[in-house]
């Protein structure tokens, strides 16, 4: 089993969307999945997947008050492997109480954590795909130190590419993780060019291994939280493209 | 074909010795390095840590560069193991990683405790959140 975090140095690069549609085309590909939102404080994966019921969150898991069974959410919407999520709580409360932990809180939560991880390896989970808010921040920090690998999402700008390579130097490199780059939202005509666009910011990155060129789709903007990419519009390139990513990342990690 | 085969187990032979040397020398060389005074950063964060008594994931990523890997990995097997476990995660060699975690009890960052003939190595911080409130 392989824990990847989900991150990237600045915000909206589309981390929370592609986590979601990867998890899901892995499960389609019949890999027992499961997917951890960590962003305490902007939690997404909850109205991604339509508000579903859930009983607990994984805040509830972190500060002790829930065991690790009860955050589980199973996803049955006609994959064919198993999709696990554990949301978290997107009430403004929770996401207040996320605001003010101090680092004794966030010490304890990377210790739980590596607990839940550990849990899904002895269940024989095959993947844990982790959602993390942007940057440097505590629960991001807490999700890359317990994974296996990390797949860093940027954008093919500037702005962006300095600050992949920021995290490449002062954070991955520290926790010796395994870094897979992808480059979202690229503004093209095609995908060879965005292709060459993306190898270019490789380049400029060592380090990191190319994973895949995603180009901009309005249509991922327009159904996000609405439709599922990959569920239901599995023929349009963006799913496509994610379907690509769920069958090669095994001969990465 | 007999006499290569041979010559092939006594090269294996020879390079299980050289390989059993250089743990040793890795184990002394890391007895000096624990002498040599830590850079001044690193104090700092080590002093931060006692001070506050957390080892939180700041910690983890600002611990001298040689040490981090270990105290990561024994954060990721769960705050307590002994430096076989750690090797086996690390794929360093248990002289190493014995040597590391000894540093890294020396510093403060974790402390050793004996179970029957094993010695395990505690992020003591890892085990006591609960029962200490
Ligand atoms: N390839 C793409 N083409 C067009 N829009 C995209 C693409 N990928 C993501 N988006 C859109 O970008 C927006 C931000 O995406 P998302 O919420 O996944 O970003 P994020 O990195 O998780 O943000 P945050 O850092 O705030 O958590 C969404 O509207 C999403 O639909
Ligand atoms: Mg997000």
């Amino acid at each position: 089993m392989k824990a990847v975090a989900i991150h990237s140095q600045r915000g909206g690069s589309g981390k929370s969307v592609l986590a979601a549609n990867l998890a899901y085309a892995l499960a389609s590909l019949n890999y027992k999945v499961v997917l951890l939102d960590c962003d305490l404080r902007a939690p997404t994966q909850y109205y991604i997947f339509n508000e579903p019921k859930v009983k607990h969150f994984i805040n509830d898991y972190l500060n002790g008050e829930a065991e690790d069974d009860d955050v589980i959410v199973r996803i049955d919407d006609g994959v064919k492997g198993k999709l696990l999520v554990v949301f978290a709580n997107p009430s403004i409360d929770a996401i207040k109480e996320a605001l003010v932990k101090d680092r004794r809180w966030e010490m304890n939560a990377l210790k739980k954590l590596i607990g839940l991880i550990k849990k899904f390896r002895h269940d024989s989970v095959d993947i844990v795909l982790i959602d993390t808010p942007p940057g440097p921040q505590y629960s991001a920090l807490n999700a890359i130190v317990a994974s296996d690998a990390t797949i860093l999402v940027t954008l093919p700008d500037k702005i962006e590419v300095r600050g992949a390579e920021v995290l490449l130097r002062e954070i991955y490199s520290l926790v010796e993780i395994k870094v897979m780059l992808i480059v979202n939202k690229v503004p093209s005509k095609s995908h060879e060019e965005a292709l060459r666009l993306g190898e270019s910011v490789v380049r400029k990155l060592g380090g990191a291994e190319l994973l895949e060129v995603i180009p901009y789709y309005p249509e991922v903007v327009l159904y996000n939280g609405d439709k599922m990419m990959v569920r239901d519009l599995p023929e349009h390139p963006y799913s496509k493209l994610i379907f690509e990513i769920a069958r090669k990342i095994w001969t990465y990690l | 074909m007999r006499d290569s085969k041979n010559t092939s187990a006594d090269a294996t032979s020879l390079l299980n010795d050289v390989n059993k040397k250089l743990d040793k020398i890795i184990e002394l060389l890391e007895k000096l390095v624990q002498r040599v005074p830590q850079t001044l950063r690193s104090v700092a964060d080590v002093e931060d840590a006692l001070r506050t008594g957390i080892i939180d994931v700041v910690t983890l990523l600002s611990v001298p560069d040689h040490l981090r890997k270990t105290l990561i990995a024994l954060a990721k097997l769960g705050g307590e193991a002994t430096s076989e476990d750690v090797a086996k995660y690390t794929g360093r060699a248990r002289a190493v990683e014995s040597a590391y975690l000894n540093q890294l009890a020396t510093l403060g960052y974790v402390i050793k405790r004996r179970k029957g003939r094993k010695v395990y190595f505690i992020i003591p911080q890892f085990e006591s959140y609960y029962e200490g409130e």
